[in-house]
Protein backbone atom coordinates (compact mmCIF):
# COMPACT_ATOMS: atom_id res chain seq x y z
CA UNK A 1 0.00 0.00 0.00
CA UNK A 2 1.26 3.51 -0.74
CA UNK A 3 2.25 5.55 2.24
CA UNK A 4 -0.49 8.01 3.24
CA UNK A 5 0.57 11.65 2.94
CA UNK A 6 0.67 13.44 6.27
CA UNK A 7 -1.77 16.35 6.13
CA UNK A 8 -0.32 18.98 8.44
CA UNK A 9 -0.91 22.69 8.73
CA UNK A 10 1.57 23.53 5.94
CA UNK A 11 -1.15 24.25 3.37
CA UNK A 12 -3.09 26.56 5.68
CA UNK A 13 0.10 28.30 6.74
CA UNK A 14 1.00 28.85 3.07
CA UNK A 15 -2.48 30.26 2.37
CA UNK A 16 -2.17 32.54 5.40
CA UNK A 17 1.22 33.87 4.24
CA UNK A 18 -0.16 34.54 0.75
CA UNK A 19 -3.19 36.40 2.17
CA UNK A 20 -0.94 38.36 4.51
CA UNK A 21 1.30 39.24 1.54
CA UNK A 22 -1.70 40.48 -0.41
CA UNK A 23 -2.88 42.51 2.59
CA UNK A 24 0.49 44.15 3.16
CA UNK A 25 1.04 44.92 -0.52
CA UNK A 26 -2.45 46.43 -0.70
CA UNK A 27 -1.48 48.85 2.08
CA UNK A 28 1.75 49.77 0.28
CA UNK A 29 0.52 49.84 -3.32
CA UNK A 30 -3.18 49.21 -4.06
CA UNK A 31 -2.61 49.46 -7.86
CA UNK A 32 0.15 46.84 -7.89
CA UNK A 33 -1.99 44.58 -5.68
CA UNK A 34 -4.92 44.96 -8.09
CA UNK A 35 -2.60 43.98 -10.98
CA UNK A 36 -1.35 40.98 -9.02
CA UNK A 37 -4.91 39.94 -8.20
CA UNK A 38 -5.90 40.28 -11.87
CA UNK A 39 -2.95 38.04 -12.77
CA UNK A 40 -4.07 35.53 -10.12
CA UNK A 41 -7.62 35.49 -11.55
CA UNK A 42 -6.28 34.98 -15.07
CA UNK A 43 -4.12 32.04 -13.95
CA UNK A 44 -7.06 30.52 -12.05
CA UNK A 45 -9.29 30.85 -15.13
CA UNK A 46 -6.65 29.03 -17.18
CA UNK A 47 -6.06 26.46 -14.48
CA UNK A 48 -9.58 25.34 -13.60
CA UNK A 49 -10.38 23.53 -16.89
CA UNK A 50 -6.99 21.82 -16.79
CA UNK A 51 -7.39 21.03 -13.10
CA UNK A 52 -10.70 19.40 -13.97
CA UNK A 53 -8.94 17.27 -16.58
CA UNK A 54 -6.18 16.43 -14.12
CA UNK A 55 -8.72 15.42 -11.44
CA UNK A 56 -10.48 13.20 -13.99
CA UNK A 57 -7.16 11.63 -14.98
CA UNK A 58 -6.33 11.15 -11.30
CA UNK A 59 -9.69 9.45 -10.76
CA UNK A 60 -9.07 7.12 -13.72
CA UNK A 61 -5.48 6.56 -12.60
CA UNK A 62 -6.66 5.66 -9.10
CA UNK A 63 -9.06 3.13 -10.61
CA UNK A 64 -6.67 1.61 -13.12
CA UNK A 65 -3.14 2.28 -11.90
CA UNK A 66 -1.98 0.21 -9.04
CA UNK A 67 1.31 1.03 -7.34
CA UNK A 68 2.71 -2.11 -9.00
CA UNK A 69 1.81 -0.78 -12.48
CA UNK A 70 3.30 2.66 -11.79
CA UNK A 71 6.45 1.05 -10.42
CA UNK A 72 6.73 -1.14 -13.53
CA UNK A 73 6.46 1.74 -16.04
CA UNK A 74 7.73 4.73 -14.05
CA UNK A 75 9.50 3.13 -11.13
CA UNK A 76 13.15 2.34 -10.38
CA UNK A 77 13.22 -0.57 -12.80
CA UNK A 78 11.32 1.08 -15.66
CA UNK A 79 14.51 1.61 -17.67
CA UNK A 80 14.45 3.31 -21.08
CA UNK A 81 10.66 3.19 -21.43
CA UNK A 82 10.33 5.20 -18.21
CA UNK A 83 12.58 7.95 -19.57
CA UNK A 84 10.77 7.99 -22.92
CA UNK A 85 7.34 8.01 -21.24
CA UNK A 86 8.24 10.91 -18.93
CA UNK A 87 9.79 12.97 -21.77
CA UNK A 88 6.75 12.55 -24.02
CA UNK A 89 4.28 13.04 -21.17
CA UNK A 90 6.00 16.35 -20.38
CA UNK A 91 5.97 17.47 -24.02
CA UNK A 92 2.28 16.70 -24.46
CA UNK A 93 1.15 17.98 -21.05
CA UNK A 94 -0.96 21.11 -21.27
CA UNK A 95 -2.02 23.94 -19.00
CA UNK A 96 -0.44 25.68 -16.01
CA UNK A 97 2.19 23.78 -14.09
CA UNK A 98 0.32 24.10 -10.76
CA UNK A 99 -2.24 21.56 -11.88
CA UNK A 100 0.47 19.01 -12.67
CA UNK A 101 2.21 19.21 -9.28
CA UNK A 102 -0.79 17.44 -7.73
CA UNK A 103 -0.78 14.69 -10.35
CA UNK A 104 2.98 14.17 -10.04
CA UNK A 105 2.83 14.10 -6.23
CA UNK A 106 0.12 11.44 -6.49
CA UNK A 107 2.16 9.37 -8.96
CA UNK A 108 5.21 9.73 -6.73
CA UNK A 109 3.18 8.30 -3.85
CA UNK A 110 2.47 5.31 -6.09
CA UNK A 111 6.15 4.78 -6.84
CA UNK A 112 7.09 7.13 -9.70
CA UNK A 113 10.83 7.68 -9.80
CA UNK A 114 12.08 11.16 -8.78
CA UNK A 115 14.16 11.39 -11.97
CA UNK A 116 11.06 10.93 -14.10
CA UNK A 117 9.22 13.71 -12.23
CA UNK A 118 12.08 16.13 -12.94
CA UNK A 119 12.32 14.95 -16.56
CA UNK A 120 8.58 15.50 -17.03
CA UNK A 121 8.83 19.04 -15.64
CA UNK A 122 11.82 19.91 -17.86
CA UNK A 123 10.48 18.48 -21.10
CA UNK A 124 7.42 20.74 -20.72
CA UNK A 125 9.67 23.40 -22.28
CA UNK A 126 8.93 21.79 -25.65
CA UNK A 127 5.43 23.04 -26.49
CA UNK A 128 4.06 21.38 -29.61
CA UNK A 129 1.15 23.85 -30.12
CA UNK A 130 3.53 26.82 -29.89
CA UNK A 131 6.18 25.44 -32.26
CA UNK A 132 4.81 27.39 -35.28
CA UNK A 133 5.26 30.62 -33.32
CA UNK A 134 8.80 29.63 -32.37
CA UNK A 135 9.60 28.84 -36.00
CA UNK A 136 8.12 32.21 -37.03
CA UNK A 137 10.35 34.14 -34.60
CA UNK A 138 13.55 32.06 -34.67
CA UNK A 139 13.47 29.86 -37.76
CA UNK A 140 13.18 26.13 -38.32
CA UNK A 141 16.85 25.26 -37.72
CA UNK A 142 16.92 27.03 -34.36
CA UNK A 143 13.67 25.38 -33.29
CA UNK A 144 14.88 21.88 -34.19
CA UNK A 145 18.28 22.30 -32.50
CA UNK A 146 16.79 23.83 -29.32
CA UNK A 147 14.06 21.21 -29.04
CA UNK A 148 16.55 18.37 -29.45
CA UNK A 149 18.77 19.84 -26.73
CA UNK A 150 15.74 20.33 -24.46
CA UNK A 151 14.78 16.66 -24.83
CA UNK A 152 18.33 15.43 -24.16
CA UNK A 153 18.79 17.79 -21.21
CA UNK A 154 15.44 16.87 -19.70
CA UNK A 155 16.87 13.39 -19.16
CA UNK A 156 20.12 14.85 -17.76
CA UNK A 157 18.05 17.08 -15.46
CA UNK A 158 16.11 14.09 -14.17
CA UNK A 159 19.29 12.09 -13.63
CA UNK A 160 21.08 14.91 -11.77
CA UNK A 161 18.08 15.84 -9.61
CA UNK A 162 17.66 12.24 -8.51
CA UNK A 163 21.38 11.90 -7.79
CA UNK A 164 21.23 14.91 -5.46
CA UNK A 165 18.18 13.68 -3.58
CA UNK A 166 18.85 11.63 -0.46
CA UNK A 167 18.33 7.91 -0.99
CA UNK A 168 15.29 6.46 0.76
CA UNK A 169 15.88 3.30 2.73
CA UNK B 1 8.64 44.17 -14.86
CA UNK B 2 8.26 43.23 -18.51
CA UNK B 3 7.47 46.74 -19.86
CA UNK B 4 10.80 47.89 -18.40
CA UNK B 5 12.90 45.72 -20.69
CA UNK B 6 13.42 48.13 -23.59
CA UNK B 7 14.87 50.73 -21.21
CA UNK B 8 17.07 48.12 -19.57
CA UNK B 9 18.39 47.05 -22.98
CA UNK B 10 19.24 50.61 -23.93
CA UNK B 11 20.96 50.96 -20.56
CA UNK B 12 23.37 48.25 -21.72
CA UNK B 13 22.29 45.44 -19.46
CA UNK B 14 23.12 42.86 -22.11
CA UNK B 15 26.10 42.57 -24.40
CA UNK B 16 28.86 41.81 -21.90
CA UNK B 17 29.88 38.41 -23.25
CA UNK B 18 28.19 35.10 -23.91
CA UNK B 19 28.17 33.70 -20.38
CA UNK B 20 27.09 36.88 -18.52
CA UNK B 21 24.35 37.37 -21.13
CA UNK B 22 23.22 33.75 -20.72
CA UNK B 23 23.15 34.07 -16.92
CA UNK B 24 21.17 37.32 -17.09
CA UNK B 25 18.75 35.92 -19.66
CA UNK B 26 18.29 32.80 -17.53
CA UNK B 27 17.69 34.95 -14.43
CA UNK B 28 15.00 36.99 -16.19
CA UNK B 29 13.29 33.84 -17.46
CA UNK B 30 13.38 32.33 -13.96
CA UNK B 31 11.41 35.13 -12.36
CA UNK B 32 9.10 35.70 -15.32
CA UNK B 33 5.63 34.20 -15.05
CA UNK B 34 2.84 34.03 -17.53
CA UNK B 35 1.57 32.19 -20.55
CA UNK B 36 4.34 30.54 -22.62
CA UNK B 37 3.00 32.51 -25.58
CA UNK B 38 4.28 35.67 -23.90
CA UNK B 39 7.84 34.34 -23.85
CA UNK B 40 7.97 34.20 -27.66
CA UNK B 41 6.56 37.69 -27.99
CA UNK B 42 9.02 39.08 -25.46
CA UNK B 43 11.90 37.12 -26.99
CA UNK B 44 11.09 38.50 -30.42
CA UNK B 45 11.08 42.02 -28.98
CA UNK B 46 14.40 41.44 -27.22
CA UNK B 47 15.99 40.07 -30.40
CA UNK B 48 14.81 43.02 -32.45
CA UNK B 49 16.05 45.29 -29.62
CA UNK B 50 19.56 43.98 -30.16
CA UNK B 51 19.84 41.35 -27.43
CA UNK B 52 21.92 38.33 -28.43
CA UNK B 53 20.47 34.93 -29.25
CA UNK B 54 22.27 33.27 -26.31
CA UNK B 55 20.56 35.53 -23.75
CA UNK B 56 17.20 35.13 -25.44
CA UNK B 57 17.56 31.34 -25.60
CA UNK B 58 18.49 31.14 -21.91
CA UNK B 59 15.41 33.21 -21.08
CA UNK B 60 13.18 31.05 -23.28
CA UNK B 61 14.36 27.88 -21.54
CA UNK B 62 14.19 29.09 -17.94
CA UNK B 63 10.77 30.70 -18.52
CA UNK B 64 9.28 27.20 -18.48
CA UNK B 65 11.86 25.05 -16.70
CA UNK B 66 12.63 27.30 -13.71
CA UNK B 67 9.85 28.79 -11.62
CA UNK B 68 10.78 31.10 -8.77
CA UNK B 69 7.15 32.24 -8.56
CA UNK B 70 5.90 28.64 -8.51
CA UNK B 71 8.63 27.43 -6.14
CA UNK B 72 6.48 27.50 -2.95
CA UNK B 73 3.76 25.45 -4.66
CA UNK B 74 6.28 23.00 -6.10
CA UNK B 75 7.97 22.66 -2.71
CA UNK B 76 4.63 22.08 -1.01
CA UNK B 77 3.57 19.33 -3.42
CA UNK B 78 6.85 17.65 -4.33
CA UNK B 79 9.13 18.54 -1.42
CA UNK B 80 11.37 21.53 -0.71
CA UNK B 81 14.63 19.73 -1.41
CA UNK B 82 13.36 18.40 -4.74
CA UNK B 83 12.03 21.82 -5.81
CA UNK B 84 15.22 23.68 -4.89
CA UNK B 85 17.58 21.13 -6.47
CA UNK B 86 15.47 20.79 -9.63
CA UNK B 87 15.20 24.54 -10.16
CA UNK B 88 18.90 25.10 -9.51
CA UNK B 89 19.92 22.33 -11.94
CA UNK B 90 17.41 23.60 -14.51
CA UNK B 91 18.91 27.09 -14.25
CA UNK B 92 22.45 25.80 -14.85
CA UNK B 93 21.36 23.53 -17.70
CA UNK B 94 19.50 26.40 -19.39
CA UNK B 95 22.77 28.34 -19.64
CA UNK B 96 24.51 25.30 -21.16
CA UNK B 97 21.61 24.74 -23.59
CA UNK B 98 21.68 28.39 -24.67
CA UNK B 99 25.41 28.25 -25.39
CA UNK B 100 25.21 24.85 -27.11
CA UNK B 101 22.24 25.84 -29.28
CA UNK B 102 23.88 28.98 -30.63
CA UNK B 103 27.31 27.36 -31.03
CA UNK B 104 25.74 24.38 -32.84
CA UNK B 105 23.91 26.70 -35.24
CA UNK B 106 27.14 28.63 -35.84
CA UNK B 107 29.02 25.38 -36.41
CA UNK B 108 26.43 24.28 -38.95
CA UNK B 109 26.53 27.69 -40.59
CA UNK B 110 22.88 28.36 -39.72
CA UNK B 111 23.29 31.37 -37.45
Amino acid sequence: MPKQRHSGLGGWLFLGIVLLGYGLSFLLSPEATADAFAFFRRVMRQMFPVLGLVLLLLFIANLLLTPATVKRYLGKKAGAKGWIASVFAGIFSMGPIYAWYTALAELQQKGMRTAFVATFLYSRAVKIPLLPLMIYYFGLSYTIVLCLYLIVFSVINGFLTERLMPHKT
Amino acid sequence: MLPCFPEEISAGLFGHGDIPDAVLGAAIGSIAAGHPLARYLLSGELLSGGVGLIAVTAMLVTWVTVGIVQLPAEALMLGTRFAVYRNFISFCLAIIIALLTVYTLQLLGLA
